[in-house]
């Protein structure tokens, strides 16, 4: 037993004073008897059992100095020292990034890591309790504190290693904040070590204890795909490959890249110890469909080898622009190069409907359109029947008070000293959403209901610096965007594992089923436009249905730190961490003050039992 | 704790009458000169036949049965069974601790030998009273005739409490010194820590007919005090400081239960009638309905 706060033992002290007081005897009662004989032999009889009646006679005294005693013991914080294998809690962090399927001389690395997970679990004390945290390119809490072996092994064996990389300091962050350095608890970090600087992270903590799998060296990766226009050229495009050796011994390597299964090249390059080499091929030809870029080679890792793209090409957007003249629209609609304007400079309501349905989009300066309910509009100034929008009044010179910044309308926006000249002042229904807004009235307003689409701007852009500004370009981007995204341009749809996608959808979708490269089909309901999709921890081709259209996205690695999958040795790390050889035993702590302030509270009732008793 | 008592308070008149009605009756025969109403096994000159014996020089030819010589020529003696007196010695105990108790055991002690006396006198027999403490004192010698009975409550009026006891000699010098032995009627405490059972074994030694009544105060068998006392004995002004505790306080009970058992074993044993009274019980009642229970009174 240790003594954190001996200062406390002076309360010793009042031994003394409660064997003064109890020595201290009232005057006895004087009362006259006829014999004493009869006494003396009681009394004769009693002391037979002199220890025993010594020892209950001093009872209360023994018992208050004994109260005395544990009261200054627990004053003292008086702590159990005992040996433990762990102290405190312990927190296990087991990496399941894309590096950790390396294939190994068993299996993978992450069956090994897995084993020593459950084997960790089963050398803790019982009353350990662990933490489980799943290491990707977001760290997973997998399991709260528990002392629950079979729960704990169970979790452990559940987890499965993704095709995601590695983010090793993000869990350890996470890791570390649910340590309590008062109870000396522990982390253990499992890993291959690959896609983080392990160096680095071993010393962010003293407490944490890295445990390496190793396995499997041999690597040769794809680290860039990506398919480019050629600027001034149609049809024409650059495919990018960039390839990197991670052994120390040079290799040949076979690469093959196909566009809808159709070979487009097919070429060995040799690469020396730990080169990279950026390869781009040129192609002519219509871009669409899916893109393939292999590695033919048997290496250790083989998630690295392949990496996907899906290419849409541009498809012309038709404009239907309704002005009696605005430079700067017309100037910017130019620059556009797929978008195909017809400017008029009126409105014919008898053939508006047809209009508007030939045209993906509509703009309407200073020109209101009849009532319309399916299409994209940007009205500028203009005012249609069927937007809960209209005129009350006009304002001069509004001040820009602020705009929703999180609006996909507003991304990249700074509007901050927009100058208007003159502005409508406007009413607007709960369904039109407010964009930008001045002191009297909002600037710019965005709807939507079913098939329709509408942004609204309030004032003249002639009338406004608007156009002068960088902005100009960016917001009409932002609109064109929401009207349309899938349409703009030539896009390559990949991402990296781990990465939400983000999809547009149509306004009327409620639901959308999602197909994983292995093949699961999963059903979502999305509660936002656009919707995020976030389980991409798989490589290769997915699928979205969305109604009776069907869109596909990559999901790549394209991480050179993570097909990185040299193991770092332990010797290199600061700590000189030996081989893991299962937990160490320490000295455990535990407070006992509670044990002897319950022990003092339980003499002091017995006392007070039996004084009550013996009254 | 002596109380003063005048004749008239110490014993009323009505119960004087009820104590008329009782009898004593000897368990053993007593010689004694004169006749009393008491029998004897003694042969006498009373009407009650007794038995035959052969004649003998010196017998009193009025008692020779005429008839029997006639038919066997031979002479024989007619004995009768002779009608003698009692004696009754009341010894009443003087000592110290006889005057504690609530109402005082010497006037308890007081009231049982003035009523025995009555009785005894009523008898026709011949009562004395002796007092005692730590030696005999002053003694009412046996008389008869009620005509004695006012001095005899004088005398008990005049027995004031004092001194230690000393049972054992008091008693073998009783025993000794007693020419006339009959009933012995011991009225004591009995707390005597050299014991008393000398003294009673001397009187029987002497032929006495012996009686003994303890008389106890409730507070010596059941002491109603605690907690840190200083105990004086009365008697000798001896001091003891207890703690007086639930179990010295059994303890104590115990051995006076002991004591008690002690006194009646020996009385068993000893052919001595033994009473145990307490000074809580109503004087008149003890003495009318619970001694006439016992072999005392008939």
């Amino acid at each position: 037993m240790h003594l954190i706060n001996p200062n406390a033992l002076l309360g010793l002290g009042l031994i003394p004073i409660l064997i003064l007081i109890h020595s201290l005897k009232p005057k006895p009662k004087q009362v006259e008897v006829t014999t004493l004989f009869l006494w003396r032999e009681a009394l004769k009889e009693k002391r037979g059992g002199l220890r025993i009646h010594r020892f209950v006679r001093n009872l209360p005294l023994l018992l208050q100095i004994v109260a005395v005693i544990l009261a200054s013991l627990a004053l003292a914080k008086p702590v159990w020292i005992y040996p433990s294998y762990i102290r405190g809690n312990v927190i296990l962090i087991l990496d399941a990034s894309a590096s950790m399927k390396t294939r190994a001389t068993a299996g993978i690395r992450f069956d090994q890591a897995r084993r020593e997970a459950l084997k960790l679990i089963d050398e803790l004390h019982n009353d350990n309790h662990v933490l489980i945290i799943e290491a990707r390119s977001n760290p997973i809490l997998k399991a709260p504190f528990s002392s629950d072996k079979k729960q704990l092994k169970r979790i452990v064996e559940s987890i499965q290693p993704s095709d995601e990389p590695g983010r090793i300091e993000k869990a350890l962050y996470l890791a570390l904040s649910f340590m309590n350095p008062e109870h000396d608890d522990w982390t253990f970090l499992i890993t291959d070590g690959a896609g983080c600087d392990f160096k680095k992270l071993s010393r962010i903590h003293q407490r944490v204890r890295p445990i390496l799998v190793p396995g499997g060296e041999r690597n040769v990766g794809i680290t860039k795909f990506e398919f480019r226009p050629e600027l001034g050229l149609k049809q024409s495009y650059e495919v990018m490959v960039e390839v990197k050796n991670f052994n120390q011994n040079p290799v040949l390597c076979p690469i093959h890249v196909t566009l809808n299964k159709k070979t487009i090249v097919k070429k060995t390059i040799g690469l020396r110890a730990l080169e990279k080499k950026l390869l781009i091929f040129p192609y002519s030809g219509l871009v669409a469909g899916i893109a393939e870029a292999a590695l033919e080679l048997n290496d250790d890792f083989p998630t690295d080898n392949r990496a996907y793209a899906v290419l849409d090409t541009s498809k012309d957007i038709w404009i239907l622009l309704v002005t009696k003249g605005n430079y700067f629209l017309e100037r910017l609609l130019e620059a556009y190069p797929n978008f195909m304007v017809d400017s008029v400079t009126e409105i014919i309501p008898s053939s508006w409907e047809a209009q508007t349905t030939r045209h993906d989009i509509v703009i309407l300066d200073r020109i209101s359109p009849p009532s319309t309910e399916k299409g994209n509009f940007l009205l500028i100034e203009s005012f249609s029947p069927s937007i809960p929008l209209s005129k009350i009044g006009q304002i001069d010179h509004p001040h820009v008070l602020d705009w929703d910044r999180n609006n996909p309308l507003m991304a990249n926006l700074d509007l901050s000293g927009l100058n208007v000249e003159s502005a409508n002042q406007v009413k607007a229904d709960r369904t039109v959403r407010p964009i930008i807004e001045s002191h009297q009235t909002g600037l710019m307003y965005s709807y939507q209901k079913s098939f329709l689409r509408a942004v609204f701007l309030g004032f003249d852009l002639t009338r406004s610096d608007l156009p002068l500004r960088v902005a100009f370009p960016v917001m009409m981007s932002n609109i064109f965007q929401w009207f349309g995204p899938h349409k703009l341009g030539f896009s390559s749809s990949q991402i990296k594992a781990g990465d939400p996608f983000t999809i547009y959808l149509e306004p009327q979708t409620k639901k959308l089923s999602i197909r994983t490269p292995s093949g699961k089909w999963g059903e979502h309901r999305p509660i936002s436009n656009p919707f995020d999709i976030a389980h991409t921890g798989e490589v290769g081709i997915y699928t979205v249905v969305e109604g009776e259209d069907w869109r596909h996205f990559a999901v790549n690695l394209l991480d050179e730190r993570e097909s990185d999958i040299r193991v770092p040795t332990l010797e290199s790390s600061p700590q000189k961490t030996e081989a893991y050889s299962g937990p160490e035993p320490i000295k455990r702590e535990l407070p006992l003050w509670i044990v002897f302030l319950l022990s003092v509270s339980t003499i002091v009732i017995v006392e007070w039992h039996f004084w009550l008793k013996g009254r | 704790m002596a109380v003063d008592y005048d004749i008239d308070s110490f014993l009323d008149e009505d119960f004087l009458r009820k104590l008329e009605k009782l009898k004593i009756l000897a368990q053993k025969g007593i010689k004694g000169p004169i006749k009393g109403e008491h029998d004897s096994w003694r042969s006498g000159a009373s009407l009650e036949f007794l038995d035959y014996r052969k004649y003998q020089a010196g017998d009193d030819f009025r008692y020779v049965d005429w008839n029997v010589y006639g038919r066997l020529d031979r002479l024989f003696i007619k004995l009768f069974r002779a009608e003698e007196d009692l004696t009754i010695h009341v010894l009443v105990d003087t000592s110290q601790s006889m005057g504690w108790g609530n109402p005082p055991k010497d006037i308890f002690a007081k009231k049982l030998a003035a009523a025995l006396c009555y009785l005894g006198l009523a008898s026709l027999d011949r009562v004395g009273i002796t007092s005692f403490a730590d030696s005999l004192g002053e003694s009412k010698l046996p008389e008869r005739g009620k005509r004695v009975y006012l001095s005899m409550l004088k005398y008990l009026l005049s027995l004031k409490p004092g001194g230690k006891t000393d049972l054992n000699s008091c008693l073998t010098e009783f025993a000794s010194a007693c020419k006339r032995p009959g009933i012995a009627i011991i009225l004591s405490d009995l707390l005597d820590p050299k014991g008393f059972e000398k003294g009673l074994e001397a009187l029987s030694y002497r032929r006495f007919d012996i009686t003994l009544i303890q008389i106890l105060d409730r507070e010596e068998i059941f002491p109603a005090f605690n907690g840190y006392l200083t105990l004086k004995e009365v008697e000798t002004g001896e001091v003891k400081r207890i703690t007086l505790d639930r179990a010295l306080l059994e303890l104590y009970r115990e051995g006076m239960r002991d004591f008690l058992e002690n006194i009646k074993d020996f009385c068993r044993k000893s052919g001595i009638d033994y009473y145990l009274s307490n000074t809580g019980v109503p004087f008149e009642d003890l003495l009318l309905e619970y001694l006439t229970k016992g072999t005392l009174f008939h």
